[in-house]
């Protein structure tokens, strides 16, 4: 079973924003995040997703769930690698 | 033959040909893989400066040609070369220089170590007279940026992802990357995973890296890898994609063996100057793979 989210969700939209900008972006949204924050972030699907992705796995960024939209897809991520009781 | 054509056929072999401009030939250099350390840069640049015109050209190939040398240097521009360790490249009807990605050692994506296969298949066939150009090409996994199906023999690293359901935690993320969209969620009711299973259409999976290597959570995992091998692939005049030979072929010696029954068949069945691809679809490819797959199988030592 899923827990509840006990968190604060920011959203930032980066449709349209290509590599490597949208992974900066990324990154310093999550820097930004205090411990009881996760941010959804919406990449363009293809190469930006999969560049995206890459670079918050490298970060050693959290992601937590995601969801398709047309042409896109929406992410959330969280600070640390494990966050307790999410995901 | 009259002398002078005599001539070219030999001069084609190691690798010079005739240019435009009468008594000028190109100098064709080999660099497997692509690779030349600095020392044999700096020769390179020390002939073209001496012999040439002060330049080279990068051919598709990841060679490198010296243009503009007149016939009387030709003799003592290979020397030098040679002395640097660069050796000629090859023209006309035989294998060419053999072409890869970086591969595993550098590249993130890679699946397997295309500098060192690319080398030793050069070893075994570089130079070998064919009915007709023969191209080889090493590329380390399904991004394929050295073309393997594209030429008349290619290699690709391939895996074959599996699912470590213990792993994975129900993000759906691999569905979105997958770029074949050859991954689905099935909602299975068990609560251990949240109630998904994730599975691959086989029929569309590349066996690209993309889910191993993003999964956030491990749970994509390879496996098997190993190299697919593709047929008969040529551009030129006439432009054939490869065919796949064999999917995830797991030793190294099997890929051998797998091009010496190719390149065994098309010596034997190829018409002069016809590509290996042009003989496959006029041979049949079906009869073909079988063929060599059986035949690779005995120098391979293996039931198929
Ligand atoms: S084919 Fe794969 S391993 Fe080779 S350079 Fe391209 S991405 Fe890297
Ligand atoms: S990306 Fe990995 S963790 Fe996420 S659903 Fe797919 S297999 Fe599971
Ligand atoms: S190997 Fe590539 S094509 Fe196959 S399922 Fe994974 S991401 Fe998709």
């Amino acid at each position: 079973m899923k827990k509840q989210l006990q968190y604060t969700v920011n959203r930032i939209d980066l449709r349209g924003v290509t590599c490597p900008v949208n992974a900066v972006r990324v990154k310093q949204a999550v820097v930004a995040l205090g411990d009881d924050e996760l941010v959804e972030v919406i990449l363009d699907a293809g190469e930006s997703l999969i560049q995206a992705v890459r670079s918050i796995n490298d970060a050693g960024f959290r992601i937590i769930s995601s969801e398709q939209l047309d042409n896109a897809v929406a992410i959330i991520v969280g600070k640390a690698r494990k966050i307790e009781g999410v995901g | 033959m009259s002398l002078s054509e005599l001539d070219q056929a030999a001069l084609g072999r190691v690798g010079m040909m005739r240019q435009v401009q009468p008594e000028y030939y190109v100098m064709r250099l080999k660099a497997v893989a692509g690779d030349l350390n600095v020392r044999q840069l700096a020769c390179i640049a020390e002939v073209a400066e001496l012999y040439g015109q002060g330049s080279v050209h990068l051919s598709t190939r990841q060679g490198v040609e010296i243009h503009y040398v007149h016939r009387d240097h030709l003799e003592k521009a290979k020397e030098t070369l040679a002395a640097a360790g660069v050796e000629m490249g090859a023209c006309g009807p035989r294998v060419r220089s053999i072409i890869a990605c970086p591969g595993a050692e550098t590249c993130r994506w890679g699946v397997i170590e295309t500098k060192s296969l690319a080398r030793e298949l050069d070893a075994r066939y570089f130079k070998q007279e064919m009915p007709s150009k023969f191209k080889l090409s090493v590329t380390g996994c399904s991004s394929n940026c050295t073309k393997a199906n594209e030429n008349d023999i290619g290699i690709r690293g391939a895996i074959e992802p599996f699912w470590e359901e213990a792993n994975c935690t129900d993000c759906g993320l691999c569905v979105s990357f997958c770029p074949l969209g050859a991954i689905s969620r099935r909602h299975s009711g068990e609560a251990e995973n949240h109630g998904a299973t994730y599975l691959i259409d086989e029929e569309q999976c590349v066996n690209c890296t993309v889910c191993t290597s993003l999964c956030p959570s491990n749970a994509w995992v390879a496996g098997r890898k190993g190299y697919t091998v593709f047929i008969g692939g040529t551009m030129g005049r006439n432009p054939r994609f490869g065919s796949v030979l064999k999917k995830i072929v797991e030793s190294e010696e099997e890929v051998y063996a797998l091009v010496d029954a190719s390149i065994g068949y098309f010596r034997e069945h190829g018409l002069k100057k016809e590509r290996f691809g042009h003989m496959i679809d006029r041979i049949g490819l079906e009869k073909i793979r079988e063929e060599i797959v059986e035949k690779a199988a005995a120098i391979h030592g293996e039931p198929d």
